[in-house]
């Protein structure tokens, strides 16, 4: 097999979100570059509204819903049209592996669903959190998150109060919410085992008291509000160094010292070699990665240089098992689903009726570290029976659509197509099987 | 002859599909045709063996294994389980075809299906169905409707056809969630995931279900669907059907004996869930390509060429076979191990069009150009 063809094959699929026909011809000449050219300039994804403009328009009984209507329905809606669009975006865009770099850092400082909370502003999180920030540094990318409405109320700081605070005093039973300063230190920052006391889980805790949601927004920036009534007076101690009382800047300077914290370093960089490297993390691999989050104060550009330049990526076999979303995206885009969908009954909302059967609807991860990070906890009898029968579903219509199982196979899955499957498919007496032993076939559920 | 309206269609289609029936018409009926496609490839030498051909003990005894039936003829007879249509025989009704094929040499299911349902000869390329042209051209399409989910490729072309699909589920037949276990096999993750939910399935199914037949329960909803539209009142004129599972390359006894039991069964229960309309219907089923003469290594027989087709109704001129029968000899068969086929499959497209829709000659013409009609298949 030729080596090119090969390493295109691993961007496309081991980077990226699989391959759109044709799209493995993009990396031929210079798979990295491809790969990280794909970082720059817009990503395309359709305009939505800001999480400033969906509170404002869920503001009094607008926010509850018709009569008739279940009680959350404006905020169903809105996750609706949010999951609809990041899922055909993510079928559709030419920059797979940037798609997987917003997913991973999305799925690092996880809102969910769960939380029927953020139900309308989960969507907003990633697209005003995240997507801005895929080269920036990583202190820039924790204010942005640990400030963001939807973050502050999956997590319960926006009703966190000061036990001293002015309200505080006044307000019995009411005091310190310790729940979005301990995921900070153990999921998006130390990790777990990265140093961290208790006290410290209090100390963080109080010293973001008062950033809450700003209920009545202006303008187009994500609604934070510090109230200074909530906030916590006095020094407070966080990791063996003093922070001085300064409002809102306190906080700051803290989520600041702990987004340089070698722990945090440690902690993201093996997430990434997790992710992108190797299920075990390699320690070679996580002393690169964490060197050059120290080297550059954790720059997202230089970390993602950093990841498609990691030869193991490149050789290890494509061997672990999508979850089911990016199985789904790698079919909808092996397959042009984007270009045939809206013909098929049901048209593009079936995308996420779909991922919603299988167990990962966009933000409904199960709890705030975010989605199980090994294949095994995808692909049980059950789970996987259940991606058959929904392959078999979108074979019915690949087969009307989507022209010819064999030819898509060779353009979607190049070196990586087995001489087992591409027989199967080739020998099989009915288009729709054809189809069905693609989309469900071994190759096309692994990365 | 009244238009049909699509939301009329769309009515009867949904009752077709909850199986309710509605009453025949009162006035004489128009005439009806049923195409049903086999798709996979039916073993026309099974279906219709040739037990009077002095070459069959030669291909089809060896191994100890014997096909055979009753005879209809001197030289053909039906497979057991086709026996249910000697009554459609006796009445005439029914009108077994041999040694039929496509114009296209080739012995892949797609090519060949695609030029089944286009109407390609050998040099030319469609898009578009060869029955979705020809009532296109004497704007009838409005009578047209596909049975299954959506329209086969014989109902394709720049406008679409209404599609119901009785019987039909979202759960996997059998035959696929097969295919998916054998790929599925020496994978180490997906291998054991598969066996555990089959067997999961099987554990589940046990008590409810024993012994059914997943191909036969589609074939038999898909035929009394069918019927059931071909008796509504303002119900559609021409239908799609298609059955899968034809492609027996192993265990070609046992499935036959499963499949076209249902499928004899099914069209034998035609005449009467019809009813009046059944004097005006044709059904023709046909497949894209027929098996080996012989068998191979694994109780099945491979892709071959010339096959079986059948027509079947109150409107067919039956009660005889209608083969120019090229025998079963090694020196007669295609390159050697296939049943040489005589007659052009479009052939009898062309005939039920002209002779049986009564499609105008141009229309015939736009549907199958350059094809001579077959006569004499339909009673006038």
């Amino acid at each position: 097999m030729s080596r090119d063809l090969w390493r295109a094959a691993i961007a496309a699929h081991r980077f990226g979100l699989g391959a759109r026909p044709g799209e493995q011809a993009a990396f031929a000449d210079d798979p990295r570059g491809a790969l990280l050219a794909q970082l720059d300039g817009p990503d395309g994804l359709p305009a939505l509204p800001s999480s400033a403009a969906i509170a404002r328009s869920l503001v009094g009984p607008a926010g509850r819903g018709g009569p008739g209507e279940k009680k959350n329905q404006p905020q169903r809606d809105l996750y609706e049209q949010e999951a609809t669009a990041r899922t055909l975006h993510r079928v559709r865009s030419p920059q797979g592996f940037r798609e997987r770099w917003v997913a991973f850092w999305s799925d690092h400082f996880t809102v969910s669903t769960h939380n029927r909370r953020v139900l309308s502003t989960a969507g907003a999180f990633e697209r005003e959190v995240v997507r801005p920030r895929i080269k920036a540094p990583f202190s820039t990318l924790l204010r942005a998150s640990t400030q963001h409405p939807a973050m502050l109320s999956y997590l319960d700081n926006q009703s966190s109060i000061g036990p001293r605070s002015r309200l505080g005093r006044r307000a019995a039973g009411r005091g310190l919410n310790e729940n979005l300063a301990r995921e900070v230190l153990e999921l998006h920052t130390l990790g777990v085992g990265g140093g961290y006391s208790q006290d410290d889980v209090v100390s963080l805790a109080r010293l973001i008291t008062g950033w809450t949601v700003d209920p009545a927004p202006i303008g187009e920036a994500p609604p934070f509000r510090f109230n200074p009534a909530a906030h916590d007076p006095g020094a407070k101690l966080l990791l063996g160094r003093v922070y001085a009382q300064r409002g809102v800047l306190e906080g700051e300077r803290a989520l600041d010292d702990l987004a340089r914290h070698p722990s945090t370093a440690a902690h993201v960089a093996r997430s990434l070699a997790q992710h992108f490297v190797h299920p075990e993390a390699p320690p070679p691999v996580v002393e690169r990665f964490a060197r050059v989050f120290q080297d550059t104060e954790g720059d997202l550009g230089a970390l993602a240089a950093a990841v498609v330049s990691e030869e193991m990526a490149w050789t290890t076999p494509l061997s672990r098992i999508r979850p089911p979303d990016e199985w789904l995206v790698a079919v909808g885009r092996a397959t042009e689903m984007d270009t045939w969908m809206e013909a098929a009954p049901g048209g593009d909302d079936a995308l996420v009726r779909a991922l919603r059967k299988l167990g990962q609807a966009p933000w409904s991860a199960p709890s705030p570290a975010g989605w199980p990070e090994e294949g095994a906890a995808w692909s049980g009898a059950e789970a996987m029976l259940s991606r058959v029968e929904l392959a078999e579903r979108l074979a019915a219509k690949a087969a009307k659509h989507a022209g010819e199982a064999t030819a898509c196979a060779a353009a979607a899955l190049g070196p990586l197509l087995s001489a087992k499957t591409g027989q199967a498919i080739a020998e099989v007496d009915d288009r729709q099987t054809a189809w069905l032993l693609l989309l469900a076939s071994p190759e096309m559920m692994r990365r | 002859m009244p238009t049909l309206s699509r939301r009329r269609l769309l009515a009867v289609a949904a009752l077709a599909a909850a199986g309710l029936y509605l009453p025949a018409r009162a006035d004489p009926p128009s005439p009806r045709l049923v195409v049903v496609l086999l798709r996979g490839a039916l073993d026309g030498l099974a279906a219709l063996p040739p037990l009077g051909d002095p070459g069959w003990p030669a291909q089809r005894r060896a191994g100890g294994r014997d096909e055979s039936g009753a005879l209809l003829d001197d030289t053909f007879a039906l497979h057991p389980g086709l026996e249910p249509l000697r009554p459609a025989w006796d009445r005439g009704e029914l009108l077994p075809i041999h040694a039929v094929a496509t114009p296209i040499r080739d012995r892949s299911h797609f090519l060949v299906q695609d030029a089944l349902e286009t109407g390609q000869g050998a040099d030319d390329r469609r898009t578009d169905g060869w029955l979705y042209r020809g009532l296109a051209a004497a704007g009838r399409l409005d009578e047209a409707m596909a049975v299954g989910r959506g329209a086969p490729l014989m109902l394709r072309g720049e406008k679409s056809v209404s599609s119901v699909n009785p019987g039909g589920d979202d759960h996997l037949d059998d035959r696929r969630i097969q295919a998916i276990a054998g790929l599925w096999a020496d994978d180490p993750v997906l291998g054991p995931a598969i066996t555990e939910a089959l067997s999961a399935r099987a554990m589940a199914a046990g008590a409810s279900a024993k012994g059914q037949d997943k191909g036969a329960a589609a074939v038999r909803a898909a035929l009394a669907g069918a019927s059931a539209l071909l008796a509504a009142e303002g119900g559609p004129r021409v239908l799609s059907v298609e059955l899968g599972g034809w492609d027996t390359h192993a265990d070609q006894a046992r499935r036959l004996n499963v499949l076209l039991g249902a499928l004899g069964d099914g069209l034998a229960a035609l005449p009467a869930q019809v009813g009046a309309a059944w004097s005006q219907t044709a059904v023709l089923l046909v497949t894209e390509f027929g098996r080996t003469a012989a068998h191979n290594g694994t109780g099945g027989t491979d892709h071959g060429t010339g096959s079986a087709a059948l027509l079947l109704g109150g409107a067919v001129r039956g009660g005889r076979v209608m083969a120019d029968w090229p025998g079963l000899r090694p020196n007669a068969l295609f390159e050697g191990r296939d049943l040489q086929p005589t007659l052009d499959v479009r052939r009898l497209f062309a005939g039920l069009l002209s002779e049986h829709l009564r499609l105008p000659p141009a229309a015939v013409a736009a549907a199958l150009p350059g094809v001579a009609p077959v006569e004499g298949l339909a009673r006038s």
